[in-house]
């Protein structure tokens, strides 16, 4: 096959590796605002459980985690879709590393600004939520779109549990045609032309919003 | 199918001795990528040329994902003629894209000192190695540890797809084990745990060297 045609032939798996990415950033996003703010909001042995719990998905590589939900659920009677358990396992991966961007910039908001909340007669709540978290997503605007581009990236992975994204037609394709060369680079130029226009369109965003303050 | 604790304590021994495999591999790893990191920090500061060339292999790495990358070492490189041992494909793999995040990390560091700091070793006539190594690299260490710390913890989590091209670490084991019982719960369980000591252990030595550094 020439290199067009493979490169035709791996697209077919565009599909499937957007579709995971979406997924993904659907449950990220939510696991990363939420677990985030919590982490920020509560101390003692609230805190600790919650910091466990983020920790867990942090410091588990991905590829075990994707490995032991498709496997070991099915023993204990509990089957799970490939598309159900990368979702998972990327977007709580992604999304714990995203938690804690969220809580260090709530952390990182000057004093000041709880305190002119306060003498506005608004509640704890009322400041995190009015006060605090929009300043605060301003600043993540940058990690979110890198997280974004990680969560694209490490839909690679669902290749090795059955899912026919791109990187598994490059396998298919290596079995057709053993032309190993045009086919990896291919494969990291379509992945690069998916995740670039994400890292462009980070950097305009993020620079319009330092040139605007 | 259920879950057979007996089973899963004759298999610690063997994945044991795989997770040294990991361990062994995400050091060499990462000092594969710290080299190919300062190569690459260094290379796109020196001409237009070493600019052009760096930036876009940066990109070009950072933009894509590390499975693709080892499987394109793996399968690229006998094509030329370069056959090497699976093991070393993968630290490669390992150095060379983690080597891509710390070029950035390290060139960010390296335009942290300050302009004035290199004029004024030149004006004590100092040569440019001892510009490098006692004026920059020492002021750029206090600002990248942090970062370069983060990457490291993250290679290590990444060395177990090594597994995928035939390593026997950890997850490989712990692979061989299932497919020779036909039992997956035990193996992965055992990997999965084993595996998340470490980085928490590594994560937690981490976080006190940096605690340690800034005080």
């Amino acid at each position: 096959m020439n290199f067009a045609d493979l490169i035709v032939w791996m697209l077919k798996g565009t599909g499937v590796t957007l579709t995971v990415a979406g997924y993904s950033l659907a449950i990220a996003v939510p696991f990363a605002l939420i677990f985030g703010v919590l982490q920020f909001r509560f101390g003692g042995k609230a805190r600790f459980a919650i910091t466990g719990f983020i920790e867990f998905w942090r410091s588990s590589s991905v590829i075990i985690l994707l490995f032991f939900f498709y496997y070991v659920c099915p023993a204990f009677g509990l089957r799970l879709s490939g598309y159900t358990v990368s979702a998972l396992v990327i977007g709580c991966n992604i999304g714990a590393y995203g938690s804690q961007a969220v809580r260090s910039a709530l952390a990182s908001l000057s004093e000041g600004q709880v305190e002119a909340g306060r003498s506005l007669g608004l509640t704890r709540n009322q400041i995190l939520f009015l006060v605090e978290l929009p300043q605060a997503l301003r600043k993540i605007v940058p990690i979110a779109g890198n997280e974004t581009i990680e969560i694209l990236k490490t839909t690679a992975n669902v290749s090795l549990i059955g899912l026919a994204d791109i990187t598994f037609r490059a396998k298919e394709a290596m079995q057709v045609a053993y032309q190993p060369a045009e086919i990896y680079t291919g494969l990291i130029l379509i992945y690069v032309a998916i995740c670039l226009p994400v890292a462009i369109a980070t950097r305009r965003i993020a620079g319009k919003m330092t040139a605007k303050r | 199918m259920g879950f057979d604790i007996d089973f899963l304590w004759t298999l610690i021994p063997d994945i044991f001795v795989g997770s040294l495999v990991t361990l062994a591999a995400a050091f060499a790893g990462s000092v594969g990528a710290i080299v190919v990191g300062l190569l690459l920090a260094a290379g796109a500061r020196s001409g237009r040329a070493g600019r052009v060339v760096c930036t876009t292999l940066t990109e070009a790495i950072r933009l894509s994902p590390f499975l693709v990358h080892l499987y394109f070492l793996y399968f690229v490189l006998p094509v030329y003629g370069i056959v090497l041992p699976a093991p070393l494909i993968g630290v490669l793999a390992l150095a060379v894209h983690f080597g891509a995040f710390l070029g950035e990390v390290f060139g960010a560091g390296i335009d942290s000192v300050p302009e004035g700091q290199i004029e004024a070793a030149k004006a004590l006539s100092l040569r440019r190695f001892q510009i490098i190594g006692k004026v920059i690299l020492p002021q750029m260490l206090r600002f990248v540890a942090a970062p370069t710390a983060n990457y490291l913890i993250s290679l290590l989590k990444t060395t177990p797809y090594l597994a995928v091209i035939g390593v026997p670490d950890m997850l490989g084991v712990a692979f061989d084990k299932a497919s020779d019982t036909f039992r997956y719960v035990e193996p992965l369980t055992v990997a999965g745990i084993l595996f998340l000591v470490y980085c928490t252990l590594i994560g937690g030595a981490a976080r006190m060297l940096e605690r340690r550094m800034k005080a």
